[in-house]
């Protein structure tokens, strides 16, 4: 019994790594398609399991990779289509906007909002050719919601489970920068997951700082 | 002994090996039947949720935990008849004790499914198992269901490789004299390669003894740790401690019945007469009435610790159970447990075929519905009143039961038709050694 | 409302099954991609995540209570008492808190409807609802009014700001208008204007009595204002400063808090109150006029005492307490007590009152409340329209239908009309349903409105956008005016209507508008009126309808469902009834005597009918009430008018077995038969008796209190810190909670909240009979016989212990429930396998278990609390002291580098309850309220002497005066 255990796990291993090329070959842009941008090497599909979170390889959570069951993948990687090509790297490093600038919420309550239309307007209102075409298109769309009156509908990348209770501004005024989980998102022309944000992961960071690791501070 | 030779033997035993005849295939097609609606009510009851059972706030258990622990009883029989007899020599065990160890076997395969159908999200089953794992969460080593599966999983393994060792010479067997290839194949990969030299038998028979020292303890763990899940608990009728003890004989007594019930008929189809005498029988009906004696004062006992204790919870529960809503329930488990073996002071009825065999299905169901007894009735009636409830079963609940009988039948089946299911050559250890003119078959 | 099975989920778990055997099952949470749609704009006050809270009023009943509606991404998730509010001071009843499922109800009337007439193949009528544009519904009204022959208007009373424009356009177009309310208070009123010449209600003050007489006056329960009485009552009640009579058929909810009940035959309340108002009048002789007096003398007190079965040293007793009290008051009759002699019984009760001096003290007219209902004019008025003549008009506002008698039924009456009938309605009830037009018009959580109540105007204001195409009935108003009378310049839009209403009913300018909105109310300036005694003579006539050998027929009110008006909102039908322990379904009390009687026993199931109506329920055997009669509860209307569970129960509407004079409830003679049973009961409790465990405590008082602090506690059992375990580092909280049974008037406002606060799943008829129910705080009853053999119902609030000592904590395999260092018994719901060990071995059996993927419909999903998470299938669940709340308010602290006040932290069911029964704090503080109310002498910990559970709740037991 233990065998066929054993080779069941093998056996899952096996598709689940397949599964998740086929859904990167499928999901992701290839990077030489977003011309104008700074190369930028994408992690490794493995390492979300792997690298971080003391996600041990014959972990079950591995079925969170299966395409079969249409889970929203929870890996470091995990870097989707968005309807803007919405470059973090043209506005951080280029710009040298503040995060806060347009995730106001984050440090003003629990939910670190995406800056909605207007506030992309107070800039683009003014910014709206750049001289680089690939950019200018991607203008020309967020001008059309805007013109249409309609949101935006963004890909979300950083997926928590509707049980897990995560509260940006007390991890902000705890000192946590948000790089720390979302990684260097200044360097990302399209933003992906850079953790894999798996339990043990957090609670490794809660142990480090001494932050509580009671589940009701997280879970009810 | 006169009538039985090795050759006999051989030839008799290995008569089970036939290919099927057509009442065998009747048999299995309904032992595939019960199977196949046991598995469509659980796919039922997994897409419907748990609710589909009959289960409900206070009664939290019912069927499937009931069904749980009988088989995890029945599977105790089976090492003791092997093992601890083994240990003590008894000669009766010889011809029983094969079918015994796959009863065992494959009672506790049954038995490991029911914690998991039982289950609110059976899909998270594998929390259950200490693995390092991301969300760096051990199992809670305090809770007895952890031990349960401690002890279910450490006793399959223990009694499957056991049930393997002893099989091995008679795998060789078979394999010397199979017709077909697929079963010389079969049979010459399993029996690894046996040959049955001095060496080897020498090897075999220390190995085997070891492997006895091994299982005994385990006849004993097993069933104290499943009785753990309720007397580690604190509802009245459940908090006590005597339950290891009488779960345990309740466990040897209902083994020893499915033995019968497995034993006779096989016995009658196969004509092993020659083989299984009556002497067996007679052996084995003193060990249930052993059994049930002790079973009937744990019952007893329960009642007289619940008057003593002077506890208001307590002695209502006892006298709730022989009077209350599950009244029946209790009497059906007194009757066929207590006072129907009772019967077997007689000798004549000790060796009466017909009468063991009905006598050993009642005794079947009586065990069924102690544990019935023992959960329901105290969920029933706990401690706060305002807070009690009520229970009945549901159609889902029955097709599982129904279904873990097609389950245990359909290894059942097989086994007996690919293996030897009466051990040879222990059979021969015990006949006259043959003289050369006698026989030069060998 | 109801569950049903979320076949998405289902559907993955098969995929589950067929694609990857056993080990591939992984559960995950949420399997779709998920978008994010962020705002358009950025909304100007509220921060996505952080909660807005808007002061409004509640307009389920008359007795004005402020509300704080909470909204969360500009929804309301749950609205709670304004703690600064006069009235109610934070707290509400259960009515009060279903609120958002009336404004979320499945079964709201979405945009203007026209209901048509068609004749299917076999000549039958069968009516379509064809959607309207507002502006065509709105001509064809305007239309009808214009050439209407008649018009009447027959409306549920409406708050002054709705009913200021009504009756200005009632008047413009002489529309007759009639107000009409089921449990009304018009005999009250009348009583007051002949006795005191007074055009208004009474109101009470009992927070200072010290002796309260009630003639079945439900006031803890829905009577005139019972969250003020409620938390006045409470008030003295903790330290039995008060004592209670209640007097009354059959045991109300009320009745059970009494120091003495007195059981009366129905309907002679009234012979009982003028044997006291002669006994009073004798031992104080207070100047009665003078035709009274004589009237008194004709009049013996042994046979009017006689007429009621109470034996008279009852009645004597009463009477030289009543003397004796510094500020008695005497309250009048309830709904089981609206006899032939109702408005007589009121008059009685002023009169004793007034002997009392308590008029003044006790009792206050200077509000000038007045109750808008009237019955007569009602009846003569529907009995003389005219329902075939076309151009009449007859227009509807508020669920009528089910409140009036069967002779004046519009149904009845509507079947071959030509007439046509509008209507203002929110929910697509039986009444709107006789609508030719349905306007629908805002509920009071998404509109202005406005309460004249106890010296104040309390002000309701939209605590969120419009969920569907409805307006306010002024809007209407105006706009139909507007196109009639063509005078383009007026503004239709409400907010500007509500102004001038403020304006020119109590010429505010805009700041004090403004300022009144923020803070929800304002005070009006009050005049001081003694009133002088104006009655000059009464009397009554010779007693009818007393004779034994026929059964009465009792009405009686309940919490959930008051006269009918919170039909349709799954919490309170799931709540069951505190003294019949029935949920969803209808019953029919009974006395032993009774049932044995009509040969019926408990659980059986029987039809009750007379001339105008009839209902079906199970019988109840109930020994607190009078032999010889039969108990209905008012109401609890049928399937067809609660549409959201037609398909489960049917039932009837006990409203319709009565027929109502003047105010009087009485019934013409009827049959009980059995009927063929149902598979399920829908009774929550196998017994409500101890079997012999003293597992509830109540002390019977001698004088007064003084007499526990003298009583030694047992400390027999106490085996405390018997801890296998280690114990943990000190922590800085430990989490407790008091219930004083005293107070706990059972009223079930607890339970509403807690469904509210935690997104508890309503289950539906059969599931609550299959033992269920999700509810993590139930109200237990327990029926005691007391020393001084009376016998005594006990309420108990029964949630999670938070053992300190936690049975249900070392059982669990997965660590999903364990204790964590604030002394809760934490709960962890995505960790839950469900073995369902833990809810096997927790001796309260508080736990609850998602035996089934229960789903909200989809308008009900918008009250759920984004805090809480929604448990899925297969899921231990249970109370956790609402740690979202501790959270919180932990981190706001936090923020602001302090540590919680006491009091900061309110558990949701604490923060409702209208008698403060509920205190929750932190038991480390010594100076925090909940470790003062624990040192109680009355405290007591269930169970903990016999299990050891050490549970952080304590309960304090309750009071009764001996008798």
């Amino acid at each position: 019994m233990l065998a066929s255990f054993l080779q069941g796990l093998a056996l899952l291993f096996a598709v689940a790594l397949i599964s998740q090329d086929y859904r990167d070959l499928e999901k992701n842009t290839p990077l030489e398609k977003l011309t104008g941008y700074p190369n930028y090497k994408s992690v490794g599909k493995f390492k979300g399991l792997f690298q971080d979170g003391k996600a041990a390889p014959w972990d079950l959570h591995i079925i969170d990779y299966f395409k079969l069951f249409g889970a929203t993948p929870r890996a470091r990687g995990y870097r989707p289509n968005q309807p803007i090509k919405f470059s973090h790297v043209v506005h951080v490093q280029k710009l040298k906007l503040d995060c806060g600038y347009c995730h106001w919420t984050a440090t003003k309550s629990p939910y670190a909002a995406i800056p909605s239309v207007e506030t992309c307007m107070t800039c683009h209102s003014q910014v709206q050719q750049t001289g680089i075409e690939e950019w200018d298109v991607e203008i020309k769309k967020l001008l059309d919601y805007y013109q249409k009156g309609e949101q935006i509908p963004w890909v979300k990348v950083h997926v928590q489970p509707a049980y897990v209770k995560f509260n940006h501004e007390a991890h902000i005024r705890g000192g946590v920068g948000c790089h720390e989980c979302h990684g260097q998102v200044g360097e990302m022309p399209v933003v992906e997951r850079a953790s894999s944000m798996k339990m043990g992961w957090c609670i490794e960071c809660h142990r480090q700082r001494g932050a509580s690791i009671d589940c009701y501070s997280c879970h009810y | 002994m006169q009538s039985v030779n090795y050759k006999t033997v051989d030839t008799l035993v290995l008569n089970t090996l036939r290919p099927p005849t057509l009442g065998w295939y009747i048999l299995f097609g309904i032992i595939l039947l019960c199977l196949a609606v046991g598995v469509s009510c659980w796919t039922y009851q997994i897409l419907n949720g748990i609710g589909s059972s009959a289960k409900s706030n206070p009664v939290n258990w019912g069927v499937y935990i009931t069904t749980f622990v009988f088989w995890v009883g029945i599977a105790h029989s089976g090492t003791l008849i092997s093992a601890v007899l083994y240990l003590f020599r008894a000669k009766f065990r010889m011809p029983i004790y094969r079918i015994a160890e796959a009863m065992t076997v494959f009672a506790v395969i049954t038995a490991g499914l029911f914690p998991i159908i039982h289950l609110g999200r059976p899909w998270t089953f594998y929390w259950l198992l200490p693995y390092p794992n991301q969300m760096a969460l051990w199992p809670n080593f305090r809770s007895p269901l952890l031990w349960d599966v401690f002890a279910v999983t450490t006793y399959l393994t223990i009694s499957s490789v056991f049930f393997y060792v002893g099989l091995l010479p008679d795998i060789a067997t078979a394999r010397d004299q199979a017709q077909s290839k697929f079963r010389k194949l079969l049979y010459s990969i399993a029996s690894l390669g046996w040959r049955g030299d001095a060496e080897k038998w020498k090897h075999y028979a220390s190995a085997y003894l070891l492997f006895a020292a091994f299982a005994t303890p385990l006849v004993v763990s097993v069933h104290s740790v499943v009785s753990w899940d309720f007397a580690v608990s604190v509802i009245p009728g459940w908090h006590a401690t005597i339950f290891p003890p009488y779960f345990v004989a309740g466990a040897i007594f209902s083994g020893v019945a499915m033995v019968l019930t497995l034993i006779i008929p096989l016995r009658a189809v196969y004509k092993l007469h020659p083989l299984i005498r009556a002497e067996h029988f007679d052996a084995m009906s003193k060990l249930t009435l052993v059994t049930s004696c002790i079973v009937g004062f744990a019952y007893v006992t329960e009642f007289y610790t619940a008057w003593w204790s002077k506890n208001p919870f307590e002695r209502f529960q006892f006298w709730f159970r022989p009077t209350g809503d599950l009244a029946l329930g209790f009497w059906i488990m007194f009757v066929c447990n207590v006072v129907l073996p009772q019967l077997l002071w007689i000798k004549k009825l000790r060796t009466h075929i017909g009468f063991l065999f009905v006598l050993s299905i009642f005794i079947n169901i009586g065990m069924w519905f102690e544990r019935y007894n023992i959960i329901l009735q105290s969920l029933y009636r706990d401690y706060l009143p305002s807070a009690w409830g009520h229970y009945n079963f549901s159609w889902v609940e029955l097709g599982i039961l129904l279904g873990s009988f097609g389950w245990f039948g359909m290894w059942m089946m097989l086994f007996i038709k690919f293996f030897p299911s009466v051990a040879i050559t222990e059979i021969k250890e015990i006949l006259p050694v043959p003289k050369r003119h006698e026989d030069d078959s060998h | 409302m109801l569950f049903k099975i979320n076949k998405k989920s289902a559907s993955t778990r098969r995929d589950f099954l067929t694609s990857a055997a056993l080990f591939s099952l992984a559960g995950c949470a949420d399997n779709k991609l998920e978008l994010i749609h962020p705002h358009f704009k950025d909304p100007e006050y509220a921060i996505p995540g952080n909660s807005v809270y808007y002061a409004t009023l509640c307009t389920e009943c008359q007795a004005g209570c402020g509300l704080l509606a909470e909204t969360k991404e500009g929804r309301v998730i749950k609205v709670e008492g304004n703690p600064d509010h006069p009235i109610n001071k934070g707290k509400t009843c259960a009515l009060g808190q279903s609120l958002p499922q009336a404004h979320y109800d499945p079964n709201r009337v979405r945009e203007p409807i026209e209901k048509t007439q068609l004749n299917d193949s076999k000549g039958n009528p069968v009516f379509s609802f064809n959607p309207l544009q507002l502006n065509d519904a709105l001509s064809k009204f305007a239309t009808k009014i214009k050439n209407a022959s008649k018009i009447l208007w027959i409306s549920k009373e409406l708050d002054s700001f709705s009913s200021l424009y009504v009756q200005e356009f009632c008047k413009k177009f002489n529309i007759n208008f009639i107000t009409y309310e089921f449990f009304n208070y018009e005999h009250v009123q009348k009583a007051c204007k002949r006795v005191f010449d007074v055009d208004a209600l009474p109101e009470y003050d009992l927070s200072s009595a010290d002796i309260i007489v009630s003639f079945g006056a439900e006031f803890l329960e829905y009577w005139l204002n019972p969250v003020k009485f409620s938390r006045d009552w409470a008030f003295r009640r903790k330290n039995a400063q008060v004592f209670h009579c209640q007097i009354e058929p059959r045991q109300t909810l009320t009745g059970a808090k009494a120091d003495l009940w007195l059981c009366i035959k129905p309907h002679t309340e009234i012979y009982f109150a003028l044997a006291l108002l002669k006994a009073i009048q004798k031992l104080k002789n207070s100047p009665l006029p003078v035709e009274i007096l004589s009237y008194l003398n004709k009049l013996e007190i042994e046979d009017l005492i006689s007429k009621t079965d109470i034996p008279s040293h009852f009645l004597h007793s009463l009477a030289n307490k009543l003397v004796m009290a510094s500020s008695p008051v005497v309250l009048g009759g309830g709904v089981q007590a609206r006899g032939e002699h109702a408005e007589t019984l009121e008059v009685a009760c002023l009169l004793i009152n007034y002997c009392l001096e308590a008029v003044g003290k006790t009792i206050d007219f200077s509000s000038g409340v007045k109750c808008s209902s009237d019955f007569a004019s009602l009846d003569k008025a529907l009995s003389e329209f005219d329902f075939s003549d076309p151009k009449a008009v007859l227009i509807l506002s508020g669920n009528i239908e089910p409140w009036l008698p069967t002779r004046l039924s519009i149904s009845e009456k509507a079947k071959q009309k030509q007439a046509s009938i509008i209507g203002f309605f929110e929910i697509l009830n039986t009444t709107a349903k006789l609508c030719d037009l349905i306007l629908p018009v805002d509920n009071c959580l998404e509109t202005f409105s406005a309460q004249v109540r106890g010296g104040l105007v309390t002000l309701g204001q939209p605590a969120m956008l419009r969920l569907y195409k409805s307006r306010h009935i002024s809007e209407y108003l105006t706009a139909v005016q507007n196109a009639l009378l063509n005078n383009q310049d007026s503004n239709v839009d409400v907010y500007n209507l509500f102004e001038n209403y403020l304006r020119k009913s109590f010429n505010l300018n805009s700041q004090e508008i403004k300022k009144a909105q923020e803070v929800g109310f304002f005070p009006l300036a009050k005049s001081k009126i003694k009133p002088k005694l104006a009655i000059k003579s009464f009397s009554i006539g010779a007693a009818k309808d007393l004779d034994d050998a026929k059964l009465k027929l009792l009405p009686l009110g309940t919490v959930k469902a008051w006269d009918g008006r919170g039909e349709n909102r799954g919490w309170l039908h799931e709540l069951h009834d505190p003294i019949s322990l029935v949920s969803w379904d209808c019953w029919i009390e009974l006395h032993p005597k009774t049932a044995k009687k009509l040969r019926l026993k408990n659980k059986d199931y029987v039809k009750l009918y007379n001339s105008s109506g009839y209902i079906e329920g199970i019988v109840v055997i109930n020994p607190l009430m009078k032999p010889g009669t039969v108990g209905v509860p008012l109401g609890i209307t049928s399937g067809e008018e609660s549409l959201s569970f037609a398909k489960i129960v049917k039932w009837a509407n006990a409203n319709k077995l009565f027929d109502l004079k003047e105010s009087s409830l009485l019934a013409s003679s009827f049959k009980i038969e059995k009927t063929t049973p149902r598979k399920q009961v829908y009774q929550t409790q196998v017994t409500t008796d101890e079997h012999g465990r003293d597992l509830i405590k109540v002390k019977v008082l001698k004088s007064d209190y003084s007499e526990l602090k003298s009583e030694v506690k047992d400390e027999k059992h106490h085996h405390h810190g018997v801890n296998l375990y280690e114990q943990r580092k000190k922590p800085m909280f430990k989490w407790g909670l008091s219930v004083d049974l005293a107070i706990c008037t059972g009223c079930s406002a607890c339970v509403v909240a807690c469904y509210a606060e935690n997104n508890i799943p309503v289950v539906g008829p059969r599931i609550v009979a299959q033992g269920r129910r999700m509810s993590w705080i139930t109200i237990h009853q327990y029926t005691k016989n007391l020393p001084d053999n009376s016998v005594r119902r006990v309420f108990v609030p029964l949630m999670c212990q938070q053992c300190g000592n936690a049975p249900c904590e070392p059982v669990c395999p997965v660590y999903a429930t364990y204790h964590n260092e604030e002394g809760l018994n934490a709960m962890i719901y995505n960790r839950c396998v469900g073995t369902r060990y833990c809810a096997n071995n927790c001796v309260y059996k508080v736990r609850r278990f998602n035996w089934f993927e229960y789903e909200f419909p989809d308008s009900l999903k918008l009250q759920l609390n984004p805090d809480v998470t929604k448990r899925g299938v297969g899921v231990m669940e249970k109370c956790n002291f609402c740690i979202q709340r501790i959270n919180e308010v932990k981190f706001r602290a936090k923020k602001e580098g302090r540590l919680p006040r006491d009091g900061e932290i309110q558990t949701a069911c604490q923060q409702s309850c209208p008698t403060g029964a509920i205190v929750f704090g932190n038991l480390l503080d010594e100076s925090s309220l909940v470790s003062q109310t624990v040192k109680s002498e009355r405290g007591w910990k269930l169970l903990d002497d016999m299990v050891n559970t050490q549970p952080a709740v304590t309960y304090l037991a309750d009071l009764k005066f001996q008798t």
